[in-house]
């Protein structure tokens, strides 16, 4: 009953709220009258009475108002009445407002964009159910290492032994050529992003086919006898357009019939945020659908499989491992040769994750990004308390007709939400901009390979998680002050001017030096980034990338065995070493900045300290002239010839690092030459020659030890064309393409690019992304703190045009009222200069390790900041000032 | 900004006005006489006080009002007790009666 009539009341005071009103007033009314009738009564005369009542009564106002707050929904009410306030507010000032906005937008949307990047690249969880539960076994090959991926066998064998887990699944990457046409070869091969698992893949992650079937044991059992295979979301819709008889379609992979039995959810991309794949199909088919032929399965020592799982109920993580560790023991007992010092590592899928990312780069850009919003949020409060200032008159005025100190804090923060709002909504838009940006700037590889950026649900809660701390960092102080100015000006009548020297205008020049002060640091990081990424596009890479095209071709989606591919290829490099333009041409099995490899290796009278003989080293195998046209030189001894093949005896060169490393001691290279080192299948090869170091893969750090191997003794299928060319490599892609159709009309290469391309995009990718948002943000934060400045000398010239005035009728220059307003502005701007150089000089070498080839106080970076910082700070005073000095001095007197 | 001392008060003040319409119905100025006479002068109760609690009371249900006509023919707002609002004042009554008790002891306990 209570209830309901509360209810009615609300109704009431919210849509009848002009009836309820005028209620209020007739009753107030008839009290006064009342009042006056009873005083008239006591013998006053009528008109000393009506007046008596009205003083008794006091401020009608400030009843109703009083009534008005002890009425239902009388916060709902206070809410859209302030809401509509603000909004009258803002539109009033549409310059105020762009600026605030603008700014809030580039704050919010740059948080909004590095958070969807950092989330895309680490923190995202997979897109299963009970994702955070999935745990990752990694297998490394000696305790120096926390990362390997497992063998098929042991994998079994972990399978039946072990007691902690629910369910273990495994997984491996690879890339094959699929035709979807069902009958005679209607078009070309496409390269796709593949997984193959075992049957319970998808039972063991919890994800359900959205078509068709998972896959079921039996096709878990025997090799080579169940073609089937399950396809993502996205090429159902791409190649079969969602064709929902699909289940039974046949798909060729590397020209063996498959049958595809079912559709991956949408939601559902691997289980690597950088590796979509296309296509799944049981580890059972390997030996169709990875074309080097070697059974991966039966090979204890062929690690290559993901494994991923999930824990029985009430096991921990650690018991896992001590399980775990007891079984590896048992197998290096049982297998020595390939299981020996073998440990595995039990990890939240999640753990592994933020131990395995480089987190370095990332996570300075979301330092960088926090400090440009709260530049953001210092300027729009410093905007905000100019505003308050000169609205200190009306304040005081609410203030005097009644209006509670809560009410005006009410009202200002209101206008500071619905600034926040427009500004989140704003940096939402620039937010997904960027992201579409980041997009199309990852490295592509033709397949889906690469981080998955979009503005998704996280994204947004984390836009408005940002736009409410906003509100709170540049909202709040402000409106306590504002009130408090105008409660003290209300109190001692001083005129707005006096009162703009207090609290709140001493709080603006706080936050604009800090700002300056900011914007130095954010200056000095981005040009440190941006000197030492102009190095390191110039640094030594130890050998010459111009004029090198690479041509990565993968005769195994063509179904070609290891022979004809090796055939195809000698034939193609043959026919591209006679073209116009080209120099030379020769093979590699990887080239470096195009995905590296390592292989197991023992190097013949070396024993690492703690007693492992097998070294995991990084590993190429290449023709002969690889050396002379990479230019790469042979330190000593002699690169490989035609006459290394495979009746010959193996041979290797080794790199510096490598000799200096394991073989030498730093001595004499020469020593080096004669050594034997063997793989896994234990074959000794002999160490030729020795190689000056290169780049392999990242700029600026050492170069690792590489070993190279006769791409005729060890190579596989897969390999790139490394092609040196006399002019600009571009104009030979056609040429080749026409030669390669020659020969086989179908194939297509899985990619041709220059080299300096291939080492801007992959080398310097994080680098760059780096230096371009740094830069971007310096400028950004620069352009904040002055128009911040801006904002406080031209408030500071508005309050004190009258001083100027009198200073001029008594006889001052243009010149001297010029240097004093200028010397106001550069004063704040100089304090801040120095804070700012003085925070940077302590916090740059946190930097050193990601800085190639310059000092973390480099002192020319230092220099130029100050000086474009001065310049821009004296541009933003320099104008309010020379107003000032135009000031007529009779306008002055009379203002205000 | 004038202190608000019907804060303390807010209790007292709503148990007096239902005490002072236990009778019978009045306006909002009979009200306030009503309260400055049983407690002979010590509360004089303020327009500011008293329209505030009346329409929180009558929003509470406790109290009707209705227009009527006062003894000289002036239009005025009559408040009266509803059944709630009788149940309202005999727990407040209960619950005073049992806080300036126990405050009593406390005083002479010393």
């Amino acid at each position: 009953m209570g209830r309901l009539k509360r209810l009615v009341s609300l109704w009431r005071n919210l849509f009848r709220k002009q009836r309820a009103d005028r209620e209020l007033d007739d009753e107030l009314q008839s009290y006064v009258q009342l009042l006056a009738d009873e005083k008239i009564r006591s013998g006053i005369n009528a008109e000393q009475a009506r007046r008596g009542a009205r003083i008794e009564f006091g401020g009608v106002e400030q009843v109703k108002e009083q009534v008005r707050q002890a009425r239902a929904g009388h916060l709902l009410e206070a809410f859209w009445r302030d809401l509509r306030l603000a909004i009258r507010g803002l539109r009033k000032r549409p310059g105020f407002t762009l600026i605030v906005v603008l700014s809030l937008a580039l704050g919010i949307g740059a948080n909004a964009a590095i958070f969807s990047l950092v989330d895309a690249i680490v923190f995202r969880p997979l897109p299963i159910p009970h994702g955070s539960e999935v745990i990752a076994i990694d297998t490394a090959a000696s305790k120096l290492t926390r990362y390997g991926g497992s063998s098929y066998l042991d994998y079994a064998d972990f399978c039946a032994r072990a007691k902690s887990f629910k369910t273990l699944a495994i997984s491996q990457q690879t890339s094959v050529g699929m035709n979807a046409a069902t009958a005679a070869p209607a078009g070309k091969p496409e390269n796709v992003a593949a997984l193959l698992v075992s049957a319970n893949f998808f039972s063991a992650l919890e994800v359900q086919p959205v078509l068709g079937r998972a896959f079921v044991p039996e096709e878990d059992q025997v090799p080579e006898k169940y073609p089937v295979a399950i396809i993502s979301y996205s090429l159902w819709n791409r190649v079969f357009s969602k064709d929902p008889d699909v289940a039974g379609k046949i798909i060729k992979l590397n020209g063996h019939s498959f049958n595809v039995v079912g559709v991956a959810p949408k939601s559902f991309t691997g289980i690597d945020l950088f590796y979509r794949p296309d296509i799944f199909v049981p580890a059972m088919m390997s030996a169709q659908v990875m074309a080097d032929g070697t059974d991966t399965l039966k090979q204890r020592s062929y690690r290559a499989f993901d494994i991923r799982g999930r824990l029985n109920p009430g096991v921990s993580v650690a018991q896992a491992q001590a399980e775990m560790n007891v079984i590896m023991g048992d197998l290096e007992t049982e297998h020595p040769d390939s299981n020996k010092d073998n440990v595995a590592i039990v990890r939240t899928e999640m753990g592994r994750r933020l131990e395995l990312s480089d987190v370095s780069a990332p996570m300075i850009l979301t330092a960088l990004v926090i400090l440009v919003l709260l530049m953001a949020c210092a300027n729009v409060a410093s905007l905000l308390m100019a505003r308050a200032t000169s609205r200190l008159k009306e304040t005081s005025m609410q203030l005097a007709l009644g209006a509670t100190r809560a009410c005006l804090v009410r009202q200002f923060l209101t206008e500071s939400a619905v600034l926040a709002a427009l500004g989140g909504g704003a940096g939402i838009l620039l937010a997904d901009a960027a992201i579409k940006g980041f997009g199309a700037y990852v490295p592509s590889t033709g397949i889906s390979e690469g981080p998955d950026f979009r503005l998704d649900l996280r994204a947004l809660a984390c836009v408005a998680i940002i736009a409410a701390i906003s509100v709170l960092l540049f909202g709040l102080a402000p409106s306590f002050m504002a009130v408090k100015d105008a409660w003290s000006a209300v109190m001692t009548t001083r005129s707005s001017a006096s009162a703009g020297r207090s609290f709140s205008s001493i709080a603006r020049r706080v936050l604009i030096g800090g700002q300056i002060a900011l914007s130095v640091v954010l200056l000095i990081v981005s040009g440190l980034f941006l000197k030492s990424f102009t190095h390191s596009q110039n640094i030594d890479l130890g050998f010459n990338p111009n004029h090198i095209l690479l041509v990565t071709i993968n005769p195994q989606l063509r179904g070609y065995s290891n022979e004809q591919a090796t055939r195809f290829h000698e034939q193609l490099l043959q026919r591209i070493s006679v073209l116009p333009q080209v120099k030379s041409a020769t093979v590699a099995a990887r080239v470096p900045f195009l995905g590296g490899g390592s292989w197991d290796l023992s190097i013949d009278g070396y024993t690492a300290p703690d007693g492992e003989k097998f070294l995991d080293l990084l590993n190429d195998q290449v023709d002969p002239h690889y050396f002379s046209i990479m230019q790469i030189p042979i330190l000593c001894g002699r690169e490989f010839t035609a006459s290394d093949n495979r009746k010959s005896p193996g041979v290797a060169v080794v790199n510096e690092a490598l000799a200096k490393r394991y073989l030498t001691g730093g001595g004499d290279l020469s020593k080096a030459l004669g050594h034997i080192i063997r793989l896994r299948d234990s074959a000794p090869i002999q160490i030729v020659g020795v190689a000056k170091d290169s780049s392999y893969g990242s700029i600026g750090n050492p170069p690792p030890p590489v070993f190279y191997l006769a791409y005729q003794q060890q190579g596989g299928p897969n390999a790139t064309l490394v092609v040196r060319t006399v002019s600009d490599p571009a104009i030979l892609i056609p040429a080749i393409r026409a030669e390669m159709s020659t020969l086989d009309a179908e194939i297509t290469p899985v990619s041709v690019m220059k080299m300096t391309d291939l080492i801007s995009q992959r080398g310097l990718f994080l680098p760059r992304i780096v230096t371009m948002l740094g830069s971007a943000f310096g400028f950004v934060a620069m352009s904040l703190a002055a128009i911040g400045l801006y904002g406080v000398v031209t408030f500071m010239v508005g309050h004190r045009t009258q001083e100027i005035g009198i200073r001029m009728t008594l006889g001052a220059q243009r010149g001297e009222i010029l240097r004093m307003v200028l010397a106001n502005g550069l004063t704040l701007a100089a304090t801040g200069l120095v804070v700012g150089l003085a925070i940077a000089l302590l916090a740059t070498p946190l930097l050193r390790t990601i800085l190639l080839g310059v000092s973390p106080w480099d002192p020319a970076t230092f220099a130029a900041v100050a000086i474009v910082l001065i310049t821009a700070t004296a541009i933003a005073s320099w104008i309010p000032a020379s107003r000032a000095a135009h000031v007529d001095p009779m306008v002055a007197l009379r203002h205000d | 900004m004038p202190p608000d001392p019907t804060n303390l008060l807010q209790g007292t003040l709503d148990m007096m006005i239902l005490k002072s319409l236990a009778l019978t119905a009045m306006h909002g100025l009979g009200i306030a006489r009503r309260i400055e006479q049983i407690t002979k002068g010590t509360f004089q109760v303020k327009p500011g006080s008293l329209f505030p609690s009346l329409h929180r009371m009558e929003e509470e249900g406790w109290l009707t009002s209705t227009w009527g006509e006062s003894e000289n023919n002036r239009r005025a707002k009559y408040y009266k007790l509803t059944a709630a609002g009788r149940r309202q004042l005999e727990t407040e009554t209960k619950r005073w009666g049992r806080i300036s008790l126990a405050i009593a002891r406390a005083l002479e306990a010393s």
